[in-house]
């Protein structure tokens, strides 16, 4: 695994004020893939370093509302027709009555809301990576067994940069 | 309204000690998990707690094989020990998230050295609780019945029932303490992660620190997911002893069918949980040597918050009294007269010794400065708001409306045996935290240091 390039610059501060201050000046002078690493939360710190937020709030909501509303979604057969519907590899019960689509309204809002789950390979992968120091490697297998539905996981997780800051360009 | 505070607090008594760095608040913190070696005494008290839990397991052993019977519990007072070691329970864990929700959104840095154990606390407090309902059903093991799940039997809890309020309040107040704890934990797992030398202990660590690196990123998606969860966590403290209160008040008993027990059952609950947070920190604090973090300050804060809410309890036992008068109801008149005079009369008179004249001596400073003396005020509430359970509950239920169903409840040794194992599981698990996690949240206590601050140019 010998890498020609430099793979990136890391810097230490001694206080809070300092750490912000590179940070900013960092992002200003155009280095997007950084990051900041702190004992303790600092605030603003993310603002820095050009964190936003994303749309994952928005398309989990959405999700969980799809699915409370499939979940509430009444059937009337009796039980013992015991006729259950499929979804996603769960068994939910018919219902007879508003209050008992409850639990399968909950499976199914989490289900639709975590349909997506993008946070997850970030989340998990990218701190193998840092400790590796390197990028990781998926197996074929492992790779598939882990696929989210985000494709560029390998290739993201390999891709960015192991730095804290940026020096300063001259 | 965050720094005036600190200002007007630092005049008397520092948040944190001053003299130490990251470094070393991380190093005392950790060292007690990681490098220092159990004591004789912890493995003593440990010993004894195990015992006692064991003690629990036998006595509830027992009664799954021969019934409820075994209690003191019988007609007309179906509602023992078992619902009134529940309510204190579920009371004491009120503290924690208290101090972990409330206080967090209130931005009182203060609470940054006791909200870990104070959760901690509040999930063994309602592990503990919830063992009572289950076990009270008389079937345990058809206890899954409490919950909706889609019965192809048609069995549905009765949804109009307060008891199946309760199912949800506690599960949903047990399920956020969980998540909050965890949540709070992170960081500080990633820590001891980083420092653990033991193969073990850095992969137990390390799965639990879910990949934390203290990246800007992770900090500000924590924050967000701890303000959402606190703002979640907020209205369970109101709730959930409003809720239990509602097994009563929803009845109609004499002594139960009262309004003002929703705010009454939730200052109690704040009470005792104060209390057995001051029990549990001033021992600690003094056997590990904490005292630099856990200072007079929070003692103090705590003793205060005690001293409110005992005045509202207070307040709730005055008008109880009055309403039994001014109602005019000969049964709600009588309630009041057999607490007073009644057989459970010595109960009752010592509820309102512990529970209201001692905490008084918390108006003085020197005492509640005094971690001796906050310790033995905090036993007395604690016993106090057992009492008070014992007599909503036992006191309401043996005399009612006709005198021919009187009758009287007597506590049998299972019920004592059930009582004392709840406690003594409740210090196995305090024991073993202690020194499984760090108690004192590490990164809460980094900000609270000078250098934490970002200084504007």
């Amino acid at each position: 695994m010998k890498r020609e390039r430099m793979y990136g610059m890391m810097a230490e501060f001694d206080s809070a004020t300092a750490l912000v201050e590179a940070a900013r000046r960092t992002h200003q002078a155009g280095y997007k893939k950084i990051d900041a690493y702190s004992p303790f939360p600092i605030e603003g710190l993310a603002e820095e370093i050009g964190f936003h937020h994303d749309e994952v709030p928005l398309v989990v909501l959405i999700g969980g509302i799809i699915g409370g509303c499939t979940g509430v979604h009444r059937d009337h057969v009796r039980d013992d027709d015991s006729v259950c519907r499929h979804f996603r590899g769960v068994r939910h019960a018919c219902v007879e009555r508003l209050a008992h689509a409850l639990p399968s309204c909950i499976q199914r809002s989490t289900l639709c809301a975590g349909f997506k789950r993008p946070f997850l390979p970030d989340r998990v992968f990218f701190r193998s990576e840092v400790r590796s120091g390197g990028h990781v490697r998926f197996s074929a297998g492992a790779r598939a067994a882990l696929d989210f539905g985000g494709a560029e996981l390998g290739c993201r997780a390999s891709a960015r940069f192991r730095c804290q800051y940026w020096e300063q360009r001259p | 309204m965050d720094e005036q505070y600190k200002t007007t607090v630092d005049a008397q008594a520092p948040v944190i000690e001053p003299g130490y760095t990251f470094g070393t608040v991380t190093e005392k913190i950790s060292a007690i998990v990681l490098t220092r070696p159990a004591s004789n005494g912890w493995f003593m008290g440990f010993g004894v707690a195990f015992m006692l839990t064991m003690m629990l397991l036998y006595a509830i052993g027992y009664l799954v094989l021969k019934g409820v019977g075994i209690w003191g519990v019988t007609i007309p007072v179906g509602w023992g020990f078992a619902i009134v070691n529940f309510v204190w329970w579920i009371g004491i864990g009120h503290a924690g998230t208290l101090i972990s929700a409330i206080l967090l959104l209130l931005r009182q840095s203060w609470r940054n050295s006791i909200n870990r154990f104070a959760e901690a606390m509040t999930l063994f407090a309602v592990a503990c609780a919830g063992i009572f309902p289950a076990i009270h059903v008389g079937r345990p093991w058809l206890a899954y019945w409490l919950f909706p799940y889609p019965s192809t039997m048609g069995v549905w809890p009765q949804f109009r029932s307060p008891l199946i309020w309760d199912v949800f309040a506690v599960s949903t107040y047990a399920t956020i303490s969980a998540l909050f704890w965890f949540i709070g934990l992170i960081p500080d797992m990633a820590t001891l992660r980083d420092r653990a030398t033991h193969p073990i202990a850095r992969i137990a660590y390390g799965m639990l620190s879910m990949g934390w690196r203290g990246s800007a990123r992770h900090w500000h998606r924590y924050e967000t997911a701890y303000l959402l969860l606190a703002g979640l966590a907020t209205p369970l403290v109101l709730s959930v002893h409003t809720v239990v209160s509602f097994d009563f008040a929803v009845g109609i008993v004499p002594g139960w069918h009262t309004t003002i027990f929703p705010p009454y059952f939730v200052a109690g609950a704040i009470y005792s949980g104060f209390a057995m947070v001051l029990m549990l920190a001033i021992p600690i604090r003094k056997i590990y040597g904490l005292e630099d973090f856990i200072t007079e300050l929070h003692l103090q804060n705590a003793a205060k918050v005690m001293l409110a809410t005992g005045l509202i309890v207070a307040y709730g036992y005055g008008i109880e009294a009055f309403m039994g008068w001014y109602s005019g109801d000969r049964y709600d008149a009588f309630t009041l007269w057999n607490r007073l005079h009644g057989p459970y009369a010595i109960p009752y008179w010592s509820l309102l010794i512990c529970n209201i004249f001692i905490p008084q001596v918390l108006w003085i400073r020197k005492l509640r400065s005094s971690p001796v003396a906050l310790f033995l005020v905090s036993g007395v509430i604690l016993v106090g708001m057992w009492l008070e359970r014992f007599i909503i509950v036992v006191v309401s239920l043996h005399r009612d409306f006709l005198t021919s169903s009187w009758g009287m409840y007597y506590p049998t040794r299972w019920d004592w045996m059930t009582y004392i194992g709840t406690i003594g599981m409740f210090l196995a698990a305090i024991f073993l935290f202690v020194r499984l996690l760090p108690m004192i949240s590490i990164f809460e206590m980094r900000t609270l240091l000078p250098e934490a601050e970002v200084k504007g140019e």
